[in-house]
């Protein structure tokens, strides 16, 4: 697995000065800035209690893992930007996404400038945020210049921590299902405070679909038309110190429910995610779905220009950025599944909007974090491993890609889906992404004849 | 030799003395090259082997896994150090066993990643973790740096060590708790900073304890009767010393702070810590009896601990605050701000109801904030548990009716406009104490709506539930691959009928394409050859019910030239699926003989519409198609398709084609089966057998497969007819069918309704072993079902709703009768009368019943979602059964069965509540498993809570006079649809109701039922 190494100069803390407290995160960025401003956000939180409840539950979904696997603490990315703050993380399992976002509301201070980077969430610091009451004014200092002007110096503190591939896989599966959601279902206070009082005790061996039913939200085994699919349920118990702040909740699931997400509305300019994988078994980096809109090899120039676009807006809509910009609806698909394949982009379920992540700008990473599509291009590399044996009406093309042991039948182009005869195919039925037979015959075929 | 060879001579054939200074010689390059070797040798040498004949073990001695370790500690890296495969274990042992060479060769070693391998492996497994001492001693002589959560891991054991290091002296003392208090107070250094840890950091200390004893001789114990086990207790009684008593102590002997140790519980508690663990913290606060001022100057930290997520630690903050928030110097406001955000958590109630209580006081002392009490009050009244409703509504009772006016006029207003907001929500209680501020209920103002069971079920025929019959080749192919990975029953009668569609359109060649298929079937044809994977699959013998797609897929990949289904072994004698099974074998026999003879008919009993219905038309056009092409359809396959057929939604279309038919008996059965009148059917009589045809019969009986598909359709045709009358009409009796030999086995001239009783059986256990032989009698309920027929077959393979009676699948459920029940439901979609019996003779006869008979449930109890006539009688006692099940994920299934029925009006309320009561009433399950169920069934829909309320109606007659456990569960639901429905209470519930009245715990939910006010109708 390839890794990156932080190193932070000082642990984040919670610091008490003559002004009141101060939360400082120790910041570590990838993409480190180039100027010597190192500082990201620095001003006061306006209910810096409820910011530590909500960071609270970001470190348990953090330290939560829902299969048989030892815990491995990794710390919450935190993207400044747009006038937000979103920290973002995964579980242990990656089963689970969680970002709190702080809206403008919920800040009074200054975004030096905008940036992602990793915070050092340590258990002393948490500690400390359970201990903020509930009207302490608190400081925020996201990022410190001292991180890279006194790295050497003998203060500095280096706690190593490993930032898997999986977390990167991770975003761009987790940002694929947001934008592909609908809001199903909005909670009241009352209701969204009575969530988890529905849910089965223990863990939840099948799927289970959330619904209201009378006024009352219910979790049940068989769904209807406005029932929401949640794998692994139980999860959902990460939210139960946030839940009785919540003024209201959304609930949103894509159209195949293979992921459900629910959004507090805490009030004050915050905001919890919390996105679910299918079942706990399922983690995000694990996913495929994006996959298809990645075959297309974009100009290097287009990701690029792409790239320094939404780097300088922040924020886009994609429809309103493909109007903008005379650009099919699929190009810009492809654009952002390429940029968010490198972990650039993330979703905003509240504004209908991809904001940007400041991190390395490195394509490589589009293959190396996508097997299957390496996979496919190595296929291609043997001129024989994938025919073409015809071109139906439509577009539709019938190929034989060569599996182990058997020839595959796939069907690529034309309307439909794509289709394969092959072991994943069969057992997923396509919900977990195209297999690399269906890509290989899809990038020898389908990109040729867009070519 | 090179060094990596000298290595392995050491690990090999010498000691710790050998090794140790050949590690201390290590150059910087040796490092990579020994470690390489050393993984390699712990590979090798720790693997299980036999030891000596019959004894397995290590093959690596205590010493050299020693040997191993310090070589480990002397070249590892951070990312082997860091590996799963490196274990404490290694250290402890070295440490213990050869401390002079550890220290020596770690000195040398100095390795940077200790403190973080050490704090790895203790979070990975809280069994394994390192001693504090030994931290300590690694601390003091510079190999790690103090990292709080390391040392916070490794304090709580320490009292662990101590009671061994007590309990290992030839005289522990007596007063153990003090020599251990005594001992820490000797250490600065773990009572300054590192026992303030244990408030910071998630740890054991819950668990950790002290257990001081005088170690008993260990080998003696067998001969000499002095050292067994209960004199040695007596004669040497155990100490248990706890860390909230070795903290106690300290804070007597005052080397600990009170008041910091009570801040730091406090603060402790806010975590969100394992549930054991804040318990603990809410022991020792409570242990140091913590004074009303010293409470009161904690009121800040107090009134945080109301936002925790864990009900324990708001009721203890909640407890705690009771005497306090009535004090002076109590600060109310942030109390309130706090409570404005638990009032409504379900999960907490008697906190809250302490809560509540206190808050309707607090106005009297302080008038200033009763406009803000009455609003969180008002707030409360949106809880679920109408007892926090009831208490809110008292205070807020008291507040509205005080003789001295506390609110003004706005926020009197403000009041009762909150108040009314929660109106719908509230329960029975809260609502006749509110009364005088509520608008009339909306239950009284409406019409009633009044729940009917569906008197005739019209299946829809239409293009909204039309079935796309699957388009071309490359669909077939595909569906190939869903029908193989899931149980589709929908999807496979597709995929069958492609198949006979399409035969004659397939590619050439097709069978290469079906080979990965083949592959997921058998695995094994990897890297066979084609002449070999032909020879195996033809020689393949495929068994159960999954056998018989096989057997098809494997006859599609040969062309079909032998037929396979018929030899598909899917019922053994200890099989205990279901009978039906067998007529699928032979429908599905019949598909693969037009297969194999490239009829180009299709089955009969294709459905057309969803889920399985087949539109009258479709059948008929069947049968003409057949009669075209000069076959006669197969008995089996018509059986089916006669049990599918929607003949409720016959057309004039479809009759003009009736007339068309050929065959007589076809055309008279089917003229009656999709007739409107409701006469009876007019069963013609077999002509007696000549002695060789019924010799020829009984041989061809014995024959695989043979039996419905081998009768011929005259044959055939009088348990057709009991077949579609049965279909028809369910439960009628048909009089005039005395005459037709056979018609008096259950199922054809009346419904088949096994006889059964509730029994109890009582088992009485005698613990012979023990002093007095105390006595167990275990009591089991059981569904009893006795049948006469036991030893009978049905008269026809072919008679569908016959084959269960005989089947000796009783109180024995069977794995595989949960993974094929959904199928075979599907093949009788109008009556599962006799399926349904069979499901809970099998596998409900009894409460508490395994695994296997849960999932049989499971799988059954989707059938009743589905569209279709009113339930009988099997399918209300599954449904029955299935609500008081012990397992949850049956109850919550059952329920969703119970409200979609309603939905669909198949819902029998007055049946399903008869039979809840007579299993209740016998103790068959306990009455609670039904009472949580209900309030998440209440206020659905008015027609779910009229039948809700039917159901219960015909229920609470049948409860004893005694009152059964947890009935005011029951009776507070049953109020609430009382009044939400407004029916009239029936006189046989009122006679009950007046029995239970006498009991006290019940009086006040009895007392809460309104009074009606909307007559119920007569019927």
């Amino acid at each position: 697995m390839s890794e990156t190494t932080f190193a932070y100069a000082q642990p984040s803390a919670l610091t008490s000065g003559a002004e009141g407290q101060a939360l400082q995160l120790a910041a570590y960025a990838e993409n480190a800035p180039a100027s010597s401003t190192a500082c990201f956000f620095q001003g006061q939180l306006r209910d810096s209690w409820l910011t530590a409840r909500g960071l609270t539950t970001l470190a348990k979904v953090v330290a939560s893992r829902f299969v048989p696997q030892a815990a491995a603490l990794r710390d919450p990315i935190v993207t400044a930007g747009a006038g937000q703050l979103r920290f973002e993380a995964f579980s242990s399992c990656n089963g689970v996404y969680a970002r709190l976002d702080l809206w403008p509301a919920a800040l009074d201070g200054e975004f030096v400038q905008s940036g992602t980077t990793n915070v050092d969430f340590n258990e002393p610091m948490v500690n400390a945020l359970s201990r903020i009451a509930r009207t302490e004014p608190v400081r925020l200092n996201v990022g410190q210049q001292e991180v890279t002007l006194e790295r050497a110096a003998g203060k500095v503190t280096e706690r190593k921590v490993t930032l898997p591939e999986r977390w990167i896989k991770g975003l761009t599966a987790a940002q694929g299902y947001l934008a592909q959601m609908d809001e199903k279902l909005r909670l009241s206070r009352a209701q969204a405070t009575q969530l988890l009082h529905a849910l089965p005790a223990g863990t939840a061996k099948t799927d289970l679909y959330l619904m209201l039913r009378g006024p009352r939200p219910t979790f049940a085994p068989m769904g209807g038309p406005s029932a929401v699919l949640v794998g692994g349920a139980h999860r959902l118990r990460l939210l139960d110190g946030l839940l009785p702040l919540s003024q209201g909740a959304r609930v949103y699931a894509t159209p195949d429910g293979q992921a459900s997400a629910v959004v507090l509305e805490l009030g004050g300019g915050h905001e919890f995610l919390l996105a679910l994988s299918a079942g706990v078994t399922r983690g995000f980096s694990g996913e495929g779905t994006q996959l298809g809109a990645m075959l297309d090899e974009l100009p290097a120039e287009w990701l690029a220009g792409a790239n320094n676009l939404f780097r300088g807006n922040e924020t886009f809509n994609p429809t309103l950025f493909g109007l903008t910009h005379d650009l099919a609806p699929a190009t810009v698909e492809r654009l952002c599944a390429s940029l968010s394949a490198m972990g650039l982009l993330g979703f905003d379920l509240s504004t209908n909007q991809y904001f940007y992540r400041r991190l390395p700008f490195k394509t490589d990473r589009i293959l190396r974090l996508n097997p299957r599509l390496k996979n496919a291009r190595t296929l291609l590399g043997n001129a024989d491993d994938v025919q073409l044996v015809s071109i139906g009406s439509g577009g539709r093309t019938e190929a034989r890609v060569r599996g182990t042991d058997a020839w595959h039948t796939v069907l690529v182009g034309g309307p439909e889906a794509p289709r394969c005869t092959c072991q994943w195919y069969s057992s997923h039925q396509g919900q977990r992404g195209v297999c690399k037979h269906v890509l290989a015959a899809q990038l020898r075929f389908e990109t040729g004849q867009a070519a | 030799m090179t060094k990596v060879e000298v290595f392995e001579q050491v690990i090999r054939q010498h000691g710790l003395a050998a090794l140790v200074p050949f590690l201390l010689e290590l150059t910087k390059e040796d490092i990579v090259p020994i470690r390489q070797k050393t993984r390699q040798l712990q590979r090798e040498l720790d693997r299980v082997v036999e030891i000596k004949p019959n004894s397995w073990g290590s093959a690596m001695t205590p010493e050299q896994d020693r040997m191993l370790f310090l070589a480990s500690l002397r070249t590892y890296s951070r990312k082997e150090a860091m590996a799963n495969q490196f274990f404490i274990w290694g250290l402890r042992n070295s440490v213990q066993h050869n401390p002079a060479a550890f220290w020596q060769v770690l000195e040398c070693a100095r390795p940077t990643w200790l403190a973080d391998w050490l704090l790895l492996r203790s979070e990975a497994n809280a069994w394994v973790i390192v001693e504090y001492p030994l931290l300590r001693e690694l601390e003091q002589r510079g190999f790690i740096e103090f990292q709080p959560r390391l040392f916070a891991l490794a304090v709580p054991s320490l009292l662990s060590n101590l009671g061994q290091e007590l309990s290992s002296q030839a005289a522990p003392p007596s007063n153990a708790l003090d020599v251990i208090t005594e001992r820490l107070r000797q250490d600065k250094t773990l009572l300054e900073r590192d026992l303030p840890l244990l408030f910071d950091f998630n740890t054991t200390l819950d668990g950790a304890q002290a257990h001081v004893q005088k170690a008993r001789p260990s080998h003696w114990h067998n001969f000499i009767p002095s050292f067994d086990w209960a004199q040695w207790h007596v004669q040497n009684p155990s100490q248990t010393v706890t860390w909230q008593q070795v903290l106690g102590r300290l804070v007597v002997v005052g080397e600990l702070d009170r008041a910091d140790l009570l801040t730091r519980c406090l603060l402790a508690l806010r975590r969100d810590f394992r549930r054991p663990l804040l318990t603990w913290f809410k022991e020792l606060f409570l242990s140091l009896k913590p004074t009303l001022t010293e409470r009161l100057a904690r009121q800040n930290d107090l009134v945080e601990l109301l936002a925790h997520p864990q009900p324990l630690v708001v009721n203890f903050a909640i407890e705690q605050l009771k005497n306090v928030w009535l004090e002076p110097g109590f600060n109310l406001a942030p109390l309130l701000l706090y409570a404005d955000n638990i009032l409504t958590r379900p999960d907490l109630k008697t906190g809250l109801k302490t809560l509540l209580g206190g808050l309707a006081k607090l106005p009297r002392q302080q008038p200033a904030q009763a406009p803000a009490v009455a609003l969180v009050l008002a707030a409360a009244l949106a809880h679920a548990d109408s007892a926090v409703q009831e208490r809110s509504a008292k205070g807020l009772a008291t507040l509205l009716q005080a003789k001295k006016p506390l609110l003004a006029a706005e926020a009197l207003a403000a009041t009762r406009a909150a108040i009314q907001d929660q109106a719908e929500l509230l329960a029975a209680p809260a609502r006749l104490v509110l009364a005088p501020w509520l608008t009339a209920p909306a239950a009284a103002t409406g019409p009633r709506v009044c729940y009917t069971p569906l008197a005739h079920f019209v299946p829809d025929i239409s293009s909204n539930t039309a079935i796309a019959p699957v388009a071309d080749w490359h669909e077939l192919l595909f569906l190939t691959g869903e029908i193989l990975h899931y149980d589709a029953p929908a999807a496979f009668e597709r995929w069958l009928d492609g198949l006979l569609r399409l035969q004659d359109q397939l590619p050439a060649g097709y069978a290469e394409q079906l080979r990965p298929y083949l592959l997921q079937v058998l695995p094994y044809l990897k890297g066979k050859s084609e002449t070999e994977t032909q020879a195996i699959v033809a020689e393949n013998h495929v068994s159960g019910y999954w056998g018989l797609v096989q057997a098809l897929l494997l006859g599609w990949a040969q062309g079909f030239r032998t037929l396979r289904v018929p030899s598909v072994l899917v019922q053994t004698d200890h099989d205990n699926s279901d009978p039906l099974v067998l007529v699928e074998r032979q429908r599905l026999a019949a598909a693969e003989w037009h297969l194999h003879a490239r009829t180009g008919l299709p089955l009969l009993s294709t459905p057309t519409h969803e889920p399985f219905w087949i539109a009258p038309s479709a059948l008929l056009q069947r049968l003409l198609q057949y009669e075209a092409a000069g076959q006669l359809p197969n008995a089996a396959d018509l059986s089916v398709a006669l049990a599918r057929t929607a003949y409720a939604a016959s057309s004039p279309e479809a009759l003009a084609m009736l007339a068309q038919l050929q065959h007589e008996g076809l055309r008279e059965l089917l003229g009656w089966f999709l007739g409107a009148e409701d006469t009876e059917p007019c069963l013609v009589s077999l002509a007696p057998k000549s002695l060789v045809q019924r010799v020829a019969t009984g041989l061809r009986s014995l024959l695989p497969g043979e039996g419905a598909a081998g009768s011929t359709l005259a044959e055939a045709l009088p348990w057709l007819w009991a077949v579609a009358a049965r279909t028809k009409f369910p439960d009628r009796e048909f009089a005039e069918w005395a005459t037709l030999p056979g018609a008096d086995y259950p199922g054809i001239r009346s419904p088949w309704v096994p006889a059964w009783e509730l029994k109890t059986e009582t088992t009485k256990h005698v613990a012979y072993w023990l002093s007095g032989n105390p006595e167990t009698i275990h009591r089991t309920i059981k569904l009893d079902f006795a049948s006469r027929y036991t030893s009978q077959d049905a008269p026809s393979p072919l008679l569908l709703y016959s084959l269960h009676v005989r089947f000796r699948g009783m109180a024995q459920g069977h794995w595989q009768l949960g993974s094929v029940v959904r199928s075979l439901s599907s093949l009788v979609p109008h009556n599962l009368s006799a399926l349904h019996w069979h499901v809970v003779r099998s596998v409900a006869w009894t409460d508490k019943l395994e695994s296997t008979e849960r999932d049989v449930l499971l799988a059954a109890l989707p059938t009743l979602l589905d569209e279709g006539p009113a339930f009988g009688e099997s399918t209300t006692l599954l449904l029955a059964v299935s609500l008081l099940h012990h397992a949850p994920s049956c109850r919550a299934l059952a329920l969703e069965s119970l409200l979609g029925a309603s939905a669909t009006s198949r819902l029998q309320p007055a049946a399903l509540g008869t039979w809840l009561g007579r299993l209740l009433a016998a103790e068959y399950a306990p009455l609670a498993r039904l009472a949580d169920l209900l309030p998440q069934a209440q206020a659905v829909s008015p027609e779910t809570d009229d039948a809700l309320a039917q159901t219960l109606d015909a229920l609470l007659p049948e409860l004893p006079a005694t009152p059964l456990r947890s009935l005011r569960k029951l009776l507070e639901p049953y109020a609430d649809l009382v009044a939400r429905t407004g029916r009239l209470v029936p006189a046989a519930v009122q006679g009950r109701l007046g029995e239970w009245r006498t009991t006290a715990a019940l009086k006040k939910v009895l007392d809460n039922l309104p009074a009606p006010t909307v007559a119920l109708e007569a019927a």
